[in-house]
């Protein structure tokens, strides 16, 4: 074969291990984890060159302060520290950028107002095409702008900036109208937005930062006042920076107060997986897990588990492959829990090298959890009334599992306008 | 919603513009057109798919940062997919990932329907996959992303002359291990 033609099967082989990598993505989450990862990264290194003195003995003890103060914080409330914030590496330089680069504008941060927060849709209040979607999110991202999503309808309505100003106080100016924003309170339809109509609003954040409530002040669009002027639940089953969130990837909600840092979610049927690669932290969590009648080839059909930890225990058991190391009775929130400690034998041997371990009862494509030879896994099964939820801190073991599932309370709604 | 990123030099020159004037949606109209762009190269380097979106992700962080010194707007793919292969190589080196959850693919065989052709692309496939990080990356650079030696040599540091003689010896080294000598 000529040297042209194996550069094209090169070409061709290359491309087809690339295509491997496709995957469906949401862009405006990874741009918004992106810029609210960059401006942090950029607190940090102003806060670095502050300290940078010569009384290190000075500078090393206040850091140690700060860090175990910090720590003493989680347990309580959310952190606003860096403490554990990875800084993203710095690539090699190319032809095309400058060799002195300036970082971009940052515009002004929406303050404890921002992120993604999440409140029921209330009986009284109707979208034109909500179908299905029974909670809205108001996201108030960088720009700063605020818009409301649907659960599992139109997105991107109410599409307003954001101008925080005084203490609390918060003035929207509609950006882009939708004729999916026609919203009907009680039946009756309420007068919709036009671009530029400007509403004044208060927002107050609870201590912990898990609720914001705004109250209108005035407002020259009805409809949007009647979705915003609300109490909202943050939500931490997007890509964020830590803290205390709501997790709503199935019932029982829950929330749960994880480090600071730089997460991203995988949001699966009945799983959240909220992962940073640096430090790795995971946290994961399913409701109602199912095995594999054989963990090394799921073809074999999937093992009916039934609800309560002690089932699933007892699955790990007779699984061929594993090793269960140890079973502890806890409670998670009060509910009765098992910490089941499990690992996969260094010998078993699958023709793939995974052991295939379990999936959500209501996942039914091939979206399944394995682990590889050797690995273990740290799992707190909860019998809760909704069904058995199952909570895992990664890698395992790890220093933050019980402060991280300590801070797990389950919730039997989402805080309602008071 | 998140509108197409038109190849238009004008949009694309205005959308950066917006970008790093602090616009998000156009940011993410950025990451809408590239994040993929970006994964297909960090996967030939890091071998492993959720590796390589993470890899990806990781570099927009930076790219936020930085998107002001890009000179030219036109340079903007070939500046993302290097930011992206840096990370994907730091990655590499940092971390081994032991658990994972995974989604089985789809049989994405190549559409070659010669047996015996398929059966030797499938070798020079396992034959990419085996090479080291490194030697990974020069291939995910030329014949994914489509770099010249010197675009190539910028990414990772080296002079053209010298990705050239690598790359050389790299595929003489392929051609030989799928017997096409």
């Amino acid at each position: 074969m000529s040297d042209f033609l194996f550069d094209a099967r090169l070409e061709r082989a290359a491309r087809w291990i690339a295509d491997e990598a496709i995957r469906p993505i949401d862009a405006v989450a990874i741009a918004e984890a992106a810029i609210r990862s960059a401006r942090r990264d950029v607190e940090d290194r102003q806060a670095t060159s502050r300290w940078r003195r010569p009384w290190s003995i000075a500078a090393a003890a206040i850091a140690i302060v700060t860090v175990v103060g910090a720590s003493l914080l989680l347990a309580t409330r959310p952190s606003q520290s860096n403490v554990g914030n990875p800084s993203p590496s710095a690539p090699l330089p190319s032809a095309s950028a400058s060799s002195s680069p300036t970082p971009p504008p940052v515009s002004e941060p929406a303050g404890a107002a921002g992120g993604t927060w999440l409140a029921d849709i209330p009986s009284r209040l109707a979208f034109p095409n909500a179908g299905a979607s029974r909670r809205m999110s108001l996201v108030v991202a960088g720009g700063p702008a605020a818009s409301i999503d649907l659960d599992t309808g139109p997105s991107g309505l109410f599409d307003s900036s954001f101008e925080t100003f005084g203490v609390g106080e918060v003035r929207l100016t509609t950006i882009a109208t939708s004729s999916e924003e026609a919203v009907t309170l009680d039946g009756s339809p309420l007068v919709g937005c036009a671009p530029g109509d400007v509403g004044h609003y208060r927002f107050e954040s609870s201590r912990d930062g898990l609720v914001l409530t705004f109250t209108l002040v005035t407002e020259a669009c009805p409809a949007r006042s009647a979705v915003i002027a609300r109490t909202w639940t943050r939500s931490i089953s997007v890509p964020n920076g830590g803290g205390v969130g709501v997790v709503d990837g199935f019932e029982p909600l829950f929330t749960v107060v994880l480090p600071a840092g730089t997460y991203l979610v995988d949001r699966n049927i009945e799983s959240r997986t909220i992962h940073q690669d640096l430090p790795e932290l995971q946290f994961l969590s399913w409701k109602d897990p199912q095995g594999f009648v054989d963990p090394c080839d799921r073809s074999k059909g999937r093992r009916e588990i039934a609800a309560g930890a002690d089932a699933f225990v007892a699955y790990f058991r007779q699984l061929a492959g594993f090793t269960v190391d140890s079973t502890e009775e806890v409670t998670v929130d009060g509910n009765r829990a098992v910490h089941l400690v499990v690992h996969a034998d260094e010998s078993a041997s699958c023709p793939d090298g995974r052991l295939w371990e379990f999936q959500p009862k209501a996942e039914t494509s091939d979206l399944a959890w394995f682990v590889k030879p050797g690995v273990t896994d740290s799992l707190f099964i909860v019998d809760h009334p909704a069904g058995t939820v199952m909570f895992e801190v990664l890698p395992a073991p790890n220093s933050l599992e019980a402060q991280v599932i300590g801070s797990i309370r389950f919730l039997n709604a989402l805080p309602t306008t008071p | 919603m998140v509108a197409e990123l038109s190849s238009s030099p004008t949009i694309l020159a205005s959308t950066v513009a917006d970008a790093v004037a602090g616009d998000a949606m156009a940011f993410a109209r950025i990451v809408r057109m590239h994040h993929n762009d970006m994964a297909r190269v960090c996967h030939v380097i890091c071998g492993d798919a959720d590796l390589a979106q993470d890899a990806a992700q990781s570099a927009w962080p930076i790219v936020w940062r930085r998107l002001g010194s890009l000179r030219d707007p036109e340079k903007l793919r070939p500046w993302l997919v290097s930011v992206a292969a840096n990370e994907a190589r730091q990655l590499v080196r940092r971390r081994r990932r032991d658990r994972v959850v995974a989604i089985e693919l789809a049989d994405l065989r190549s559409d070659e329907s010669d047996p015996a052709r398929r059966s030797t692309d499938d070798e020079l496939v396992s034959a990419i996959r085996r090479l080291p990080a490194e030697d990974r990356t020069l291939i995910a650079l030329r014949y994914v992303a489509g770099f010249d030696a010197t675009e190539i040599g910028q990414t990772v540091g080296m002079s053209a002359s010298g990705v050239r003689s690598r790359l050389a010896r790299l595929v003489a080294r392929l051609r030989e291990e799928v017997d096409d000598v």
